[in-house]
């Protein structure tokens, strides 16, 4: 299997303005992707997991191409994102879609089903060699939302008429009538019943199983992500924190806040004993990044180094890579060591 | 515990006559029948004057000036709505009244919506210095008042129709401006708007076919407020002589040529007035009544 | 019935009068509480769980919604009979609430201060500013917000959401409640603050012993909180029991789903059990048991009829005709 999606160090910060009104102070970026590296490799499921702030849906935008990196490169089956021309935006735009949380709020309020599941073939095949013909859209439609399970009848319905389960599958079925390679998926269940998540989960795997696609899904749920993915990556605060195997960081976390998020995670077994609280405090601001780890401030695990030195995300063996200095004895010896000498 | 079921029943019936009586209103939200009841006589004025019309509204009659409408003092139909102090009748004029009226507030109100629902979508939409640049014009325009407007205006072309119709289009622009660059702002911000551009969809279709769309409900409201208020501007305009010129007629003009003759003659204001207020009424209930039916989420289904 | 319960609800309904019909939102609903005991009322959107709280506080969105019928035994007082200044009364000071989203609940211009101790000042509780001041420090100690002292003159947007809900809770608290209601309270919250305000809750109701409902549509908040649980469909309670015993043994069939349907952490099954088709349109709801069309255990007889709610041979309550002819069995 091959890499579809590369990341390499990719920034994203929104330059604010701070120093009030008298003046100075001058640029201070927020700071909501701060380097972020991974691969993705093809046909399988990627998750991000992380809390609000912590740049997770920032990351979803900027592979979407609704928004461009401040910093660093996205590599789509080899080509850079960043310098697609129109024809190679075309492209990338029949290849990646993306369904999103809500489903009343993606859907335009003002179009029939019929009409928004067509779309995307009323854009990218009316013109050009393979162009379709009004009734083999409608065909394609039909098809397309029997493949997500929704009666025919549907199709003159507005999104208002439907349940949210139903207009999450409306979503699943305008994107992937073009056939793409790639789904982003951001939070695609947190806004469903649980009668109804299931339903919409087994779906997606199904598609999975049936085109060879690829998932990137995002979401602060990780039992959801458990299920999905087989890849990690947790971030907090603009960086990855952790990333690798699902099933090896579900068996062990290393992460001081990875640990954390496990803690937290409700679980509907009565008989689990809580342990010791999962986190102090709250995430941070992207505006005012602590100095050192960034998470050292609600670490139950910080040592003196970590108000100090930023961690790098390091191997720890098995294709896994942590950020924290607990995790990195010899590194952390030598950038302490490093820090001592030039002051 | 059955004590608390006893008027349960009686709650039902009340529930289904409720029913009952939202379907009579269901029909009147299926058509617009009190705005046609309203708009219906003076649009008919409008198109078929002269036909409907049983005298020349310009034509002066010394002999029968300043008569009260003829059914009150018994002499039948002759005129229906009284006479002026030339002896012209009141009743044609209104009639005559209804095509200056109607001309000026549609071809304004729509050229300054037309204008400004566009100005407005770019503005909202690409955003940046385009915008900068088009609101700061909203805001010097909407600074003059709208009267030194007319009076520039009509320095320039002369009064007449043309002038009062380019006087309602640059001053009412503003308004469509300003409301559709804000919902603009709303909608460019939903999910799928963001959705349509993962599909790839150009700017130009993204706002033809998911904002405008979206943001048309604001602007027909303002478009039925701003048709009242392009009569009355008319009329102002009429009032300080900057309006349609004779023979032309004109309801603001006639209710500003009655001035004189309020204490004596009530039906000289009145009349043309009346025709006033049911033409904006109207205009105002038909824009309610046309932002239901455009919204699939208020449509019956 | 031996001893008058702190909180009994009896045979509740609550109708929604709409234009398409009326919807039977909360219908039949009898459960008891005691001090210091905690419920999750479980359900899906529409099954009537937030209309049975707002029942009871009778907080309905009038004339759209009312309660039609059964008794609200408070403290052996029927709330839906009381005249409405009693009514007052028991809202806030005898019964506390808190809703979804803590920016709606705080008025953006108040200072946080002043808003903890409005509760106090309508029930003249305080004597003179220093007091007052004392008291709404208190609260906000027990809250456990940050250098409560700095925050008296904040307003609601300069605090995050968890500290927000924290302070809704404080204005809830004030009264000193024998009841809290919390309506999906940490929706709004990540799962790390999320885990603190649960926290919160267990350890405010530790401390005062007042009982607590939290209305939640995930089961592991209700393991993690609450002692006892009911689940509603469609209006109605279809098991009602301790915690421990319905969350590990199920015996109505939703509840089993609903526990299969979750994806359990760590294990990649790769498709998840699934409740087929979609909850019920109460406009127009199924003749028989409304599960029936999505349920594996369904008969012949749930088709025609619903299912009383009976008490188990365990001692937890059910609604299902299935689970009936197996027990006799």
């Amino acid at each position: 299997m091959g890499t579809i999606l590369e990341l390499r160090n990719v920034k994203r910060y929104f330059g604010i303005r701070s120093g009030g009104w008298m003046g100075g102070g001058g640029e201070k970026p927020l700071k909501a992707v701060d380097g972020a590296s991974f691969s993705i490799a093809s046909g399988s499921s990627f998750g991000v997991a992380g809390e609000s702030g912590s740049g997770k849906s920032t990351m979803g935008k900027l592979i979407l191409r609704l928004d461009r990196p401040t910093g660093g490169a996205i590599e789509f089956e080899g080509r850079d994102i960043g310098k697609l021309d129109a024809e190679g935006d075309a492209w990338y735009r029949t290849r990646v879609q993306a369904v999103f949380q809500d489903a009343s709020g993606s859907l335009d309020p003002r179009m029939r089903i019929s009409a928004i599941v067509a779309e995307p073939l009323e854009i990218h095949a009316r013109t050009g060699p393979n162009r379709l013909g009004k009734i083999e859209i409608r065909e394609k439609v039909e098809d397309m939302l029997a493949q997500v399970g929704l009666p025919k009848r549907v199709m003159d319905n507005y999104p208002h008429e439907l349940s949210g389960g139903q207009k999450q599958r409306v979503a699943i079925a305008r994107a992937m009538i073009l056939e793409p390679t790639m789904l982003v998926l951001d939070e695609p269940v947190s806004a469903l019943d649980v009668s109804i998540r299931a339903q919409v989960l087994n779906l997606l795997s199904d598609f999975q199983d049936r085109y060879g696609l690829t998932y990137l899904m995002i979401s602060h749920d990780l039992a959801t992500l458990g299920h999905v993915s087989s890849q990690l990556a947790v971030m907090y605060l603009g960086r990855i924190v952790e990333i690798g195997g699902t099933e090896d960081i579900y068996a062990r976390a290393l992460h001081p806040y990875t640990k954390a998020l496990f803690r937290a995670m409700p679980l509907p077994d009565p008989n689990r004993k809580k342990s010791a609280p999962s986190l102090r405090g709250e995430i941070g601001s992207a505006l005012d990044i602590p100095k050192g780890c960034r998470f050292c401030p609600r670490c139950d695990e910080a040592m003196p180094v970590c108000s100090d030195v930023d961690p790098e995300l390091v191997d720890v063996g098995a294709g896994r890579r942590v950020a924290c200095h607990l995790m990195s004895g010899p590194q952390f010896t030598k950038a302490t060591h490093q820090r001592g000498s030039s002051e | 515990m059955t004590e608390h079921h006893v008027d349960m029943p009686a709650e039902t019936l009340g529930a289904e006559a409720g029913l009952r009586r939202a379907s009579i209103f269901r029909t009147l939200e299926d058509w617009p029948i009190l705005p046609i009841i309203l708009l219906l006589p003076i649009i008919l004025f409008g198109v078929f004057g002269p036909l409907i019309s049983p005298y020349d509204p310009s034509a002066v009659n010394p002999t029968v000036a300043l008569r009260p409408p003829s059914w009150l003092t018994g002499d039948g139909l002759s005129h229906l709505f009284g006479t002026d102090y030339l002896g012209r009748d009141v009743f044609s004029r209104v009639i005559a009244g209804a095509r200056a009226s109607l001309l000026v507030s549609f071809f304004g109100v729509g050229i300054a919506g037309i204008v400004g629902i566009t100005i407005g979508l770019v503005s909202g939409y690409f955003g940046g210095w385009l915008d900068t640049v088009l609101m700061r014009l909203v805001d010097i325009q909407m600074s003059m008042p709208a009267i030194l407007l007319a009076l520039l205006i009509s320095a320039a072309l002369g009064s007449g129709l043309a002038t009062v119709i380019a006087v309602i289009s640059i001053v009412f622009w503003t308004n469509y401006a300003r409301v559709v660059r804000a919902e603009t702002l709303s909608v460019k911000s939903r999910d799928y708007v963001a959705m349509a551009r993962v599909l790839g969809c150009p700017d130009a279709r993204l706002i033809r076919k998911h904002i405008l769309p979206n943001v048309i409900d604001s602007a027909l409201v303002v478009a039925s407020l701003q048709l009242g208020a392009a009569v009355m501007l008319e009329a102002s305009l009429s009032f300080l002589g900057l309006g349609v010129q004779p023979p032309a007629v004109a309801w603001g003009k006639m209710i500003a040529e009655s001035k004189l003759y309020l204490a004596m003659a009530w039906w000289l204001p009145f009349f043309p007035g009346v025709a006033l207020v049911v033409t904006v009424l109207g205009t105002n209930m038909f824009g309610d009544w046309l932002r239901d039916k455009l919204d699939p989420r208020l449509r019956n289904t | 019935m031996t001893q008058a319960s702190l909180l009994s609800v009896e045979d509740l309904r609550t109708y929604c009068y709409t234009r398409a019909g009326v919807v039977k939102a909360v219908d039949g609903v009898s459960f008891a509480l005691e001090r210091g005991d905690s419920l999750g009322l479980v359900g899906e959107s529409g099954s009537g769980k937030s209309m049975t709280c707002n029942s009871i506080l009778r907080l309905l969105p009038r004339p759209a919604a009312r309660t039609v019928g059964g008794r609200v035994l408070w403290e052996g007082r029927d709330l839906l009979t009381l005249p409405e200044r009693e009514m007052r009364r028991v809202r806030g000071r005898e019964i506390g609430m808190i809703l979804q989203d803590p920016l709606m609940s705080l008025n953006p211009v108040f200072t946080i201060g002043n808003q903890v101790g409005e509760p106090f000042r309508l029930r003249g509780a305080a004597k003179g500013r220093s007091d007052l001041r004392e008291k709404v420090l208190d609260v906000l100690r027990q809250v456990h917000i940050p250098s409560p002292e700095a925050r008296l003159s904040q307003y609601p947007f300069e605090f995050s959401g968890g500290m927000r809900q924290r302070t809704v809770a404080a204005i809830a608290l004030a009264g000193s409640p024998g009841l809290l209601i919390a309506d999906e309270p940490t929706t709004s919250l990540d799962v790390t603050i999320q885990d603190q305000f649960l926290r919160l809750l267990r350890e405010l109701q530790e401390k005062t012993g007042m009982a607590l409902i939290l209305v939640t549509h995930d089961l592991g908040i209700v393991a993690e909180t609450c002692n006892k649980v009911a689940v509603m469909y469609a209006g109605k309670i279809v098991e009602f029991g301790d915690v421990r015993q319905v969350l590990t043994s199920p015996s109505h069939p939703y509840t089993e789903a609903l526990l299969k349907a979750l994806p359990v952490p760590g294990t990649r099954q790769r498709r998840l059990y699934q409740i087929p088709g979609e909850p019920p349109n109460l406009l127009d709801p199924p003749a028989g048991c409304a599960f029936e069309p999505r349920c594996h255990r369904a008969m012949q007889a749930c088709r025609n009829a619903r299912p009383p709610i009976k008490k188990l041979s365990d001692g937890r309550q059910a609604a299902c005709l299935a689970l009936e002819a197996r027990e006799v069995r």
